[in-house]
């Protein structure tokens, strides 16, 4: 009851607010904005009556996606305890009878509901366009993708609720995700290519890529949602992503780290370590 | 039956000790008064007793339930209203209520407890466009769903105008008349004194002294002498001072005033002034009030006595700055604009006037 009642009062709060909007009008962006394109190039004509491929309009949706849902997660859930805890709400929200768990676990469930609920919306959206104008539609694709696309959101609502959970402050929570940005988008490429350059021979930077790299590289969740969605929507060797967003292993290279169950692995990892990890924390954490 | 039991209850932030071996207890259906000076460790306690903070040694249960692993349990059965919460700012003064209500998995009627806190008009708007008083109005409301058996309530007349101080004692003594225990922390002495049946005196994270008010006054044992005289001559004074149990001697030109430590103190500096021949005319006494008391035990002579001989009372004043010592860690960061702030007194300020308890005699 006391979950549930903090679900409740969480996404009544988010509804009345201008965060839980201004979330969901940016995972509409990237998709039902998408969509909105492609509809309007259609009717201007600009394609010349060749609607464009399915596969390629999702790709472009899911690159879109790598780089801002983290944040757009992140964002979303990263004051829902701290911002309590420094107004002073969490005096009511656990000076009534809800537990530590039904707090973070309240709290962790309203921010998921208001990213699934945009970002289903945004995907319906996509799937009336793409069934009605675009080629070659996808319905199995289109479920995967959605399925792939929730659980990359959650990865980052899961670290948004941890960092908000162990942070003494609205500013620290801040700099928390941005930190978090920051190494998932760069620190870990640099990370990779710095442990190439100590480890032997030592010095060398450049392909071939040793198996220890791709374990590294796929395990980062923008990386492993990209593996998947290429997976679904790109099944040419060297197109772009492949090129530049993903590390393209040479032929020679043949370790279960660049396959598909690996990023799977690699995302339902991150989906259930990182909250349970913030959640430990809380528990015992001094909140006054 | 204790409600709220703890024992040697120590907590530290680093090298900073907030509470020192804690130890008391507050009794099933009594008003307790937690009396300190800002900093001492009162809202550290509470923190500790719901959930928000762990002690760092000692145990405290209430309701016979163990503050850190049986924590939910505890809040079922209590209403809080902390020091430094924040509302939210979104919900209306209804849904507050209703939120306490849904927690706690009662039926409440919002309505009737918004009139009962005196904000019925308000059941609807927002609680960010509330004062400050309306938000306190609106928290105690909240802390009275479900007819709880305790309550606690940390500085509950911050921001409230005296109207609001009235009815905060009239609900505090129909919730002791119905049968719960209220746990009343401050450092307002004069709303401890009104309500409550006993108090304790935490100073430095260390309970000083507790007992109910009267055992308080018995043990300090200190009072006024207010003599009216014809003249005060130097000698009179100087012999005053040098009874055992006076304290202090001042005068003006028509009257002599002697603070003693005893009625036998008391008799004395009477008998000195009658035998001076000054023309005595008329005296009063003055016992202290509870501000005295608390002077005594955050400032010296109670706690001294109370170091040396927990039972006896009596010691010598001073020697005590009296200076808040660290501890309570709530408030300091709290900006936003919702929230209450911790350091509010709203210019309250206390006298210390000896109004009370006057008896009169006749030389």
């Amino acid at each position: 009851m006391s979950l549930r009642t903090v679900v409740e009062d969480d996404l009544l709060r988010l509804r009345r607010s201008p965060l839980g909007w201004g979330v969901a009008l940016s995972v509409l962006a990237p998709t039902a904005g998408i969509a909105a394109i492609v509809v309007l190039l259609e009717l201007v004509n600009v394609t010349g009556g060749q609607a464009a491929p399915f596969d390629n309009i999702m790709m472009t949706v899911g690159v879109l996606l790598s780089f801002l849902l983290p944040f757009v997660a992140m964002l979303g859930s990263y004051s829902a305890i701290v911002y309590e805890r420094e107004s002073g709400s969490v005096r009511f929200l656990l000076g009534l009878p809800n537990s530590r768990w039904d707090a973070y676990a309240g709290k962790y469930v309203s921010r998921t509901v208001l990213l699934v609920v945009s970002i289903l919306a945004g995907f319906l959206t996509l799937a009336l366009v793409g069934f009605g104008i675009l080629t070659e539609p996808s319905v199995s694709g289109l479920l995967l993708f959605v399925l792939a696309t929730v659980a990359f959101a959650l990865v980052f609502v899961g670290f948004g609720i941890a960092i908000s959970s162990v942070a003494n402050s609205l500013i620290g929570a801040t700099a928390g995700i941005i930190g978090t940005y920051v190494v998932f988008r760069g620190g870990w490429m640099i990370a990779q290519f710095a442990g190439m350059y100590i480890t032997p021979p030592r010095g060398e930077v450049g392909p071939p890529y040793p198996d220890w790299f791709f374990f590294l590289g796929r395990a980062n969740p923008l990386n492993a949602y990209l593996k998947v969605v290429v997976e679904v929507f790109d099944r040419g060797p060297n197109t772009l992503v492949r090129q530049v967003l993903l590390t393209n292993p040479a032929p020679e290279v043949n370790t279960v780290a660049t396959g598909t169950p690996y990023a799977v692995l690699a995302l339902v990892g991150w989906l259930v370590v990182v909250p349970l990890v913030g959640y430990l924390l809380f528990r015992r954490k001094d909140l006054l | 039956m204790s409600v709220i039991e703890i024992q040697n209850l120590t907590k530290r932030f680093g090298t900073v000790a907030a509470l020192d071996d804690l130890s008391f207890s507050v009794e099933e259906g009594e008003v307790f008064g937690f009396l300190g000076p800002n900093g001492a460790g009162k809202s550290t306690t509470i923190n500790i007793l719901l959930g928000f903070t762990r002690a760092s040694a000692g145990s405290a249960q209430v309701f016979g339930h163990d503050v850190e692993t049986e924590s939910k349990q505890i809040r079922f059965r209590t209403g809080a209203l902390l020091e430094g919460y924040g509302v939210y700012s979104r919900l209306t003064a209804r849904e507050h209520v209703e939120r306490a209500a849904n927690a706690k998995g009662v039926v409440a009627d919002p309505d009737a407890i918004l009139e009962r806190v005196g904000i019925p008009d308000a059941a609807d708007r927002r609680a960010g466009g509330f004062s400050k008083g309306m938000r306190q109005r609106m928290a105690i409301g909240m802390a009275l769903v479900g007819e709880p058996d305790l309550l606690v309530l940390d500085e509950p007349s911050t921001g409230l105008d005296p109207n609001g101080v009235r009815d905060l004692r009239e609900i505090i003594r129909e919730e002791s008349r119905r049968g719960a225990t209220v746990f009343f922390s401050s450092h307002l002495i004069d709303q401890v004194e009104a309500v409550c049946d006993r108090v304790g005196i935490l100073k430095d994270g260390e309970m000083v002294t507790q007992g109910d008010v009267d055992d308080l006054r018995a043990r300090l044992d200190a009072s006024l002498v207010s003599v009216s005289v014809d003249e005060t001559p130097d000698s009179l004074l100087g012999s005053l001072r040098s009874i055992d149990g006076v304290e202090e001697v001042s005068a003006t030109d028509r009257q002599v005033v002697v603070t003693a430590r005893g009625g036998v103190a008391k008799l004395r500096a009477l008998e000195a002034i009658e035998r001076a021949n000054v023309g005595f005319t008329d005296f009063t006494t003055t016992d202290p009030s509870l501000e005295e008391i608390f002077e005594e035990a955050t400032l010296g002579a109670l706690a001294a006595a109370d170091e040396g001989d927990a039972d006896t009372g009596g010691g010598s004043p001073g020697g005590d700055d009296g200076g808040s010592g660290p501890g309570d860690s709530q408030g300091s960061d709290e900006t936003d604009g919702d929230s209450q702030g911790s350091d509010e007194t709203d210019g309250e300020e206390r006298q210390a006037d000896w109004s009370e308890a006057t008896t009169e005699g006749d030389a």
